[in-house]
């Protein structure tokens, strides 16, 4: 058997949503990237959106999530109908308005004089998952890929980028958000690491060589690997930096995708499909 | 010392102030049982976890005949240096001895804090592998299972509701398979804090944050109050001592612990690090959900006493030592 192109892995996905709706917004806002040129409807996503502006994880389920406020602004993107438009108005203003918590001057206080044992600058601040608690890399990373596909400018971006390259492991990469605790250098993670590199593709002067490390990273710890979900971020955050490796991870997705293709979730499934297509999928195509 | 310091001092003062009043406020239901069960039984390597899990299974008897029954193991992340995870074998050999006292089925299910990629970690940490060998349990994702409504009784944080995994809410037995470890924020890691795992990263994040700034100890409880563990088989073959959950040494001490009383298994296990559960917050906090005086824990197989060992701590638990 050959391995699964791209086309098939999106006729999979499209069988599977005709029986099933998937898991929560993660689920449908990839998919409907996914499906984007196969006559999906933005619909059902915009539906979902929470009076406030921000979607949550799972419809009607406490509390707000700003990962998927800014996966969904990345999945409607591509539709630009007047009902998109006002959405992501709505969205991106919910967006500016959450910061972690680490913004506030009480808590910068403590973290600068108490809270010491986990290492990163409380006065560069991103996204939170949900309201409430700190800035972590993911929420962050596709908070600043949404508001950079969009083409909004935003006070919020430039500290953001200043909180991922801060919260970059010692040894090139990323995780979820902590790079040094009680004085120890943490492992980062490909997933996290590769939505971190999407935010910084345009390129951080005076961090080549971190970028490079990560990108290095990303290659190396997949080499093995045989999970599609890792993998195809990384498909489209090396494909996103022009780097080299990129073919190499793309036939290793393609393998692994074909040996599990009826066991994996939907999202997965369509970040299979957005990393196999001809040029990996980066989140930034221009508009239609 | 300037006004701006003064005012956050204030505020700072008046946090703390007001997290000591929730704790003194709070009301943990009441589970106690009159007596526990613990039992600890040597197992000086993860090859004879069959023999051992069968003994100690005997000595604690479950009641799974005809359940449901739900194994949560501690599965955080994987490094080939350090025993992080409850180790797959014990995991193995613990479905085999269920299926055997007849319960109708096994789930392992987990929910890792700090990875979304499951299924990598499965594959690294073998546990995948031996879940395929066994073909007899299926592993849930509890970061991305669907979800039911649980309003927090305890009041111990201000949560005004959880969103947890339905497969735990309707397993009817759940086993906490924790690693004995020491951990740099809570003191020690073992059943009760096993079920920060329980929490739904695709809802609430990665890492479960929104549990850090209720306060760990306080959100400990809560979760254990809102999930009861039914039973602990906990993995004391290679423990950690130190810089845990992730990065201290392997401490090699040699045990299983099974209990059916959570409060009553990690007291034992604390003793066995040579730690005073009393001293540990969340432990003492729990206290009204289970036994944590020795003279309410029917002791069996090995005497604490002699399996004890010194564990490394962190200066900052130094407090802890019993």
């Amino acid at each position: 058997m050959g391995v699964i192109s791209c086309v098939t892995i999106r006729s999979h996905l499209l069988q599977r949503l005709t029986t099933t709706s998937g898991h929560g917004i993660e689920d449908a806002a990839l998919s409907l990237l996914a499906l984007r040129n196969s006559e999906a409807d933005p619909r059902a996503l915009l539906g979902k959106q929470h009076r406030s502006g921000a979607w949550l994880a799972l419809p009607n389920i406490d509390p707000l999530s700003a990962f998927h406020t800014a996966l969904a602004l990345l999945a409607i993107r591509p539709f630009q109908t007047t009902a998109v438009r006002r959405a992501a108005e709505r969205a991106f203003e919910w967006l500016s308005e959450l910061r972690g918590l680490e913004s506030h001057w009480l808590w910068q206080w403590k973290f600068h004089l108490f809270d010491r044992q986990v290492r990163f600058d409380p006065l560069k601040s991103g996204w939170p998952w949900v309201p409430d608690t700190v800035s972590w890399v993911a929420p962050t990373a596709l908070s600043i890929v949404a508001f950079r596909a969009w083409r909004r400018e935003s006070t919020r971006t430039a500290p953001a980028i200043a909180m991922l390259l801060d919260r970059a492991c010692p040894k090139g990469g990323w995780n979820a958000g902590n790079s040094v605790v009680f004085g120890v250098d943490l492992d980062p993670h490909p997933d996290f690491t590769a939505m971190a590199l999407l935010a910084l593709r345009n390129g951080s002067p005076g961090h080549e060589v971190l970028l490079r490390k990560s990108l290095d990273y990303l290659e190396a710890r997949l080499e093995g690997s045989s999970s599609p979900y890792s993998l195809a971020w990384a498909v489209m955050a090396l494909s996103a930096h022009g780097h080299q490796g990129v073919d190499h991870l793309k036939n290793r997705l393609e393998h692994s995708a074909t040996a599990k293709v009826d066991q994996l979730p939907h999202r997965v499934l369509a970040l299979v499909a957005l990393a196999l297509e001809d040029v990996p999928y980066t989140f930034e195509e221009p508009f239609r | 010392m300037n006004r701006r310091s003064i005012v956050g001092a204030g505020a700072l003062a008046a946090t703390a102030g007001l997290a000591i009043h929730q704790s003194k406020a709070s009301h943990v239901p009441y589970r106690r049982p009159r007596r526990s069960h613990v039992a600890v039984l040597r197992c000086d390597s993860y090859e004879r976890t069959p023999q051992v899990v069968e003994h100690g299974l005997q000595l604690v008897r479950p009641s799974v005949q005809g359940k449901r029954v739900l194994l949560k193991p501690n599965l955080v992340e994987y490094s080939p240096a350090a025993p992080i995870n409850t180790h797959p074998m014990l995991i193995a050999a613990v479905i085999d001895a269920l299926y055997r006292l007849g319960a109708a089925s096994v789930i392992v299910a987990e929910g890792p804090g700090h990875i979304r990629d499951t299924d990598l970690l499965l594959h690294e940490s073998g546990l995948g592998a031996q879940l395929e060998i066994l073909k007899q349990a299926s592993f849930v994702d509890l970061n991305f299972d669907s979800v039911t409504r649980v309003v927090p009784g305890t009041g111990l944080t201000q949560l005004k509701e959880l969103w947890l995994p339905t497969t735990v809410q309707s397993a009817e037995v759940v086993i906490s398979m924790p690693k004995i470890k020491t951990h740099h924020w809570a003191g020690v890691t073992l059943s009760l804090k096993n079920s920060f795992g329980i929490l739904p990263g695709s809802i609430y994040g990665w890492p479960k944050n929104i549990l850090h700034w209720q306060g760990i100890d306080n959100s400990i409880v809560e979760l254990a109050a809102s999930v009861p563990i039914h039973f602990v088989i906990a993995d004391g073959i290679e423990a950690m001592e130190g810089n845990g959950p992730l990065h201290g040494p392997m401490r090699r001490l040699g045990c299983l612990v099974f209990a059916d009383d959570p409060v009553a298994a990690d007291a034992t296990c604390c003793r066995l690090m040579g730690i005073d559960p009393g001293s540990v917050r969340h432990l003492q906090m729990a206290s009204p959900l289970g036994n944590l005086d020795m003279a309410n824990i029917e002791q069996r197989g090995e005497s604490v006493e002699r399996v004890m060992q010194q564990f490394d701590l962190l200066p900052e638990f130094a407090y802890l030592r019993g």
